[in-house]
């Protein structure tokens, strides 16, 4: 009985809905001509072709502001004492580092410590020094 | 004329149908809607990706150029507050209440009837039961055109058919 009620009320909604559909027919605007679908193709043919334009243009945007960037930006100001100190430390120097010195970095080194090393120590010597 | 606009061609009745319950049956709003629709079509902004029948997805074109112009219009015309003020006034089911747009809209007091027992209903479910009694649709797809899942669409579609019912039977009955 319930579902004789049931099939009964969906029905009627049915009816409702196709007098509804049939109004909504009768009221319906004309489906747009072809003439205003070809002139729209053409129009869309021409937006198709510019339409990488806007695109395009940021990308050159970004790019100029890129190197706008680049070429705008100035050194870091570095602090004279903490450069100082950077150098100084890097490389530590000792007294035997200094005192190492190879035939490479002077080649006419090799003789002349026998000259001066060799030679007896006078008192003349050692006034003149 | 390309095979995609002949089947929008058949489909235009239907679709004009659609766009009227996208926009709360008023009529100028659906033009301007179904318009801008076959406009998406043509430039590429709606693509059909054959995922779907046509019908479903010109459907969901609809739907969503519906919602995107009205949020437009709610935002820059003030006689759209009048278009809302009605829609409201409609869905609280104020007594002797007659929305002008309505009345001139339909001549069958039937459809009149169903109409505003339908904008009672909430959006959703106002939505799938229009899919599927006005425009043939099965529930899947009212749901793929409503963009919500099966479930849901079968929860909206008996839910929103027992509150329609029960609308129209009070209708009748105070009448």
């Amino acid at each position: 009985m319930n579902d004789t009620k049931a099939t009964g009320s969906v029905i009627s909604l049915e009816n409702r809905f196709r007098q509804m559909r049939c109004e909504d027919t009768q009221l319906a605007p004309d489906f747009p001509s072809e003439a205003v679908f070809s002139q729209r193709d053409s129009s869309v043919a021409g937006h198709t072709a510019y339409h990488a334009i806007p695109k395009v243009a940021a990308a050159v945007a970004i790019l100029a502001a890129l190197v706008l960037l680049l070429l705008t930006r100035e050194p870091v100001p570095e602090d004279p004492a903490l450069l100082y100190t950077a150098i100084m430390t890097a490389n530590p120097l000792t007294t035997e580092s200094l005192l190492s010195v190879s035939s490479d970095t002077l080649p006419g080194m090799s003789s002349l410590p026998e000259m001066y090393e060799t030679g007896p120590v006078t008192d003349e010597r050692q006034r003149t020094n | 004329m390309p095979p995609l606009l002949e089947e929008l061609k058949a489909l235009h009745n239907d679709s004009f149908g659609w766009s009227l319950a996208c926009c709360a049956w008023h009529r100028d709003l659906a033009e301007d809607v179904l318009q801008e629709a076959y406009l998406r079509v043509l430039d590429g902004r709606a693509d059909f990706n054959e995922k779907s029948t046509i019908k479903t997805w010109f459907f969901a074109v609809i739907r969503r150029v519906a919602a995107d112009m009205q949020r437009t219009h709610k935002r820059r015309s003030i006689l759209n507050l009048r278009v809302v003020a009605d829609t409201l006034a409609s869905v609280q089911g104020s007594v002797g209440h007659t929305n002008p747009m309505i009345d001139t809209l339909y001549e069958g007091e039937t459809s009149q009837q169903l109409q505003r027992a339908l904008l009672q209903l909430p959006q959703r479910q106002r939505e799938v039961l229009h899919l599927v009694f006005y425009s043939g649709f099965t529930v899947e797809e009212a749901a793929a055109t409503a963009q919500i899942t099966v479930g849901s669409a079968r929860t909206h579609y008996h839910r929103g058919k027992e509150r329609l019912l029960q609308l129209l039977t009070e209708n009748d009955e105070n009448e």
